[in-house]
């Protein structure tokens, strides 16, 4: 008896460390032989040309037929900096990352927040998605919501399945009027974003994480620095 | 049939009667205001100058100089009016600082921070109007209020 | 900040009854296969406590399955979880786990029960016979296999929170641990209640037994939650604020010190203190210790679902 138990935890232990191993191994491997990406659109919000009109989060809403109640995207106004009458306001988009390390496919169960293979944008499908909100509770952006007409897990896509099929920019990108929004191929050198993006300093939010995220920003000069 | 089309003429005669007569009723309300009584002005201006708004109200007792300062020699020569407009030879910080003299600018911000942002560069007129029954700003849709932002804003 | 409602706020109550119910059944059943091994031997179907801890084991795992299953946005598409498979989830690999622990557990529990069910059959239906004779000759796998997927389970719980970068005291690599050693504890104290509620006797040697093992477990508990929280704090940052908020003034505080501190740990390491080893245990002791213990895992289970999405990265 004593002996036959032995054989067992012997057995169960190389059969535990095994499958841990193999699906660790296969985690890395699939993402190590993953072809990358024919394209990886990006975002770039100069803060210092935006004006916090909405006219994007208008935009959004109407092209994407987002409901009343939740936004893909949102303009933050933080202010007013400095003494009246020359006041300053800093704005911040609120959206989507897109991650190229997202942490909400990483955790997603059935794999319905998935990176598209061809464009880098993490899209989610709704049919894949049982709203467990693992995926909301993940994302270090907190731009994730439910739906409340598809009941999935929905955010920002680049305008994905609407203004992207038409050959068209993303429906806030055209709609900014002060062209504060640049979007583009970041792995064309020639593209508006890389020339926008090596010619002036900017940064992304919450790097510290790790997760490598795809919207990029020019500091408006506006506000205190934030420590 | 002919019964139907009778009713129909008397509805619509009947509508025509009280539409015209609340629109005169306002005319008439409006001119018996003591700010339209106001003969220097509206001798010339009974056109273009007449107060429907909410600045119009008796209790406020505002003349149409507090606003536009005085007559000096307006028409025929020269005169410190101050037009309320991007057209007008007043520039931005001076007609707002008429309407600054009742509007503290906290509160004005405390009702929409784009107050602050525009402080007086951007003339009041440039979004409200004042001598119309309402100000279009009032109930301004978040749509048509981006519109606005946007038919400044726009960079070509 | 609302105690209950926050912005950052995402998983409600139900997902801590759901980390609070598996824990207990991976406890539960710890305990059932420690009984059954080391004190009690084939007599084990006899005892109130492993009746307790058998029915406790599945009951709690699948009113912990269908609450989850209710807090979905789409209850209906739950299969799906079960068809798509993504390894790099931990609520995916954790679903995998529950679905083998279930077989397990089931399988188990025809090797406990094995005696009794054949009697009962006495021979009418034959392939019941088989079945639990085939089942019961594999029982040594069985248990180990269970053993393994039952800490599995425990640990599982801490794991799902711990995955979420988003939330610095969540991201945690103690809470996995905590969970699964107040998993084990809160298995102890609802296989002892369930126990003398079925009429196990207070003075048995299973109580004797579990107290034995409660001691040690609930001192490893103590110095968990000051690792948890000595670590997040000496981590700085929003680590550090998140740790303060949770256990500074306020609601939850309160449920922390006197919830948790007080009622879920001390008390009952007072009582397995104060009584000996030796002495004689009533009822209303071994029910009120082990109430005790129980409201200390749920509370904890809430206070740190709940304070843990407060502070964000």
């Amino acid at each position: 008896m004593s002996n036959s138990r032995r054989l067992f935890l012997k057995g169960a232990c190389i059969a535990v460390v095994g499958a841990s191993g193999f699906t660790l191994a296969r985690a890395k491997s699939t993402s190590a032989t993953n072809v990358e990406p024919a394209c990886k659109y990006a975002l770039v919000h100069d803060e210092t040309k935006c004006i916090g009109c909405d006219a994007c989060s208008i935009a959004c809403r109407e092209v994407n037929q987002v409901p009343e109640g939740v936004d893909r995207l949102e303009i933050k106004r933080e202010g007013p900096f400095g003494e009246y009458p020359n006041q300053q306001f800093h704005f911040t988009r609120i959206s989507c990352q897109h991650c190229d390390d997202a942490p909400c496919v990483k955790v997603c169960p059935t794999g319905a927040a998935y990176k598209d293979p061809k464009t880098g944008i993490v899209c989610v499908d709704e049919w894949k998605c049982v709203g467990c909100q693992y995926c909301i509770a993940a994302c270090p952006y907190q731009v994730r919501f439910i739906n409340p007409v598809t009941k999935a897990a929905d955010k920002c896509d680049f305008c994905k399945e609407t203004r992207l099929k038409e050959n068209s920019l993303p429906a806030c990108v055209s709609a900014c009027p002060t062209k504060a929004l640049t979007f583009g191929d970041i792995t064309d050198p020639q593209s508006q974003v890389v020339q926008v993006l090596k010619s002036t300093p900017s940064y992304r939010s919450k790097t510290d994480l790790g997760t490598r995220p795809k919207v990029f920003r020019i500091a408006s000069q506006s506000g205190e620095i934030e420590l | 049939m002919s019964r139907f089309f009778k009713y129909v003429a008397q509805m619509l005669i009947s509508i025509l009667v009280v539409v015209a007569a609340s629109t005169v009723s306002i005319q008439a309300v409006a001119d018996e205001l003591k700010i339209n009584k106001n003969k220097q002005c509206i001798m010339c201006h009974k056109r273009n100058g007449i107060m429907h708004g909410v600045h119009a109200n008796d209790a406020l007792d505002i003349r149409c100089q507090d606003c536009h300062g005085e007559k000096g020699g307006h028409p025929r020569k020269a005169s410190n009016l101050i037009g309320f407009s991007h057209k007008s030879t007043a520039d931005a910080a001076t007609q707002t600082q008429s309407c600054l003299k009742c509007h503290a600018h906290d509160v004005l911000a405390l009702h929409d921070w784009t107050h602050d942002a525009h402080s007086n560069k951007v003339n009041c007129a440039g979004c409200h109007t004042l001598h119309s029954n309402t100000d279009p700003m009032v109930d301004v849709s978040f749509q048509d209020r981006s519109k606005l932002c946007v038919s400044c804003h726009a960079t070509k | 900040m609302s105690p209950f409602h926050f912005d950052s706020l995402i998983w409600h109550w139900p997902i801590a009854i759901y980390l609070f119910l598996a824990g207990v059944s991976a406890g539960a059943i710890c305990f059932a296969v420690l009984l059954k091994h080391f004190k009690l031997g084939t007599d084990a179907y006899k005892s109130g406590f492993v009746q307790a801890a058998c029915l406790i084991a599945p009951l709690a795992v699948f009113a912990g399955l269908g609450i989850l299953v209710i807090d979905l946005t789409k209850p209906f598409d739950f299969w799906k979880i079960l068809l798509f498979y993504n390894p790099t989830s931990v609520m995916s690999v954790g679903v995998g786990v529950l679905m083998v622990y279930q077989v397990a557990l089931f399988a188990w529990l025809a090797c406990v029960f094995k005696e009794p069910v054949l009697n009962w059959n006495q021979g009418r239906w034959l392939i019941v016979d088989k079945l639990f004779n085939a089942i019961a000759k594999h029982e040594a796998s069985i248990t180990g296999f269970l053993v393994i997927l039952a800490l599995s389970l425990g640990a599982y719980t801490g794991f799902l929170l711990s995955a979420l970068t988003t939330y610095p005291m969540l991201n945690n690599p103690v809470l996995p641990l905590l969970f699964l050693v107040s998993g084990l504890s809160s298995g102890a104290a609802g296989t002892l209640l369930g126990g003398v509620l079925l009429n196990g006797n207070p003075d048995g040697k299973e109580v004797h037994f579990i107290h034995n093992i409660e001691i040690p477990m609930i001192l490893v508990e103590i110095v968990l939650i000051f690792t948890f929280f000595a670590g997040l704090i000496l981590t700085g940052g929003q680590s550090q604020v998140a740790a303060l908020t949770a256990i500074g003034e306020g609601f939850w505080g309160w449920i922390f010190w006197a919830g948790i501190v007080v009622v879920g740990l001390s008390m009952p390491l007072a009582f397995n203190l104060f009584m000996k080893a030796s002495s004689k245990r009533k009822f209303s002791y071994v029910a009120i210790t082990a109430s005790c213990s129980l409201i200390g895992v749920l509370l904890l289970r809430n206070f740190i679902l709940y304070t843990g999405q407060m502070t964000v990265a």
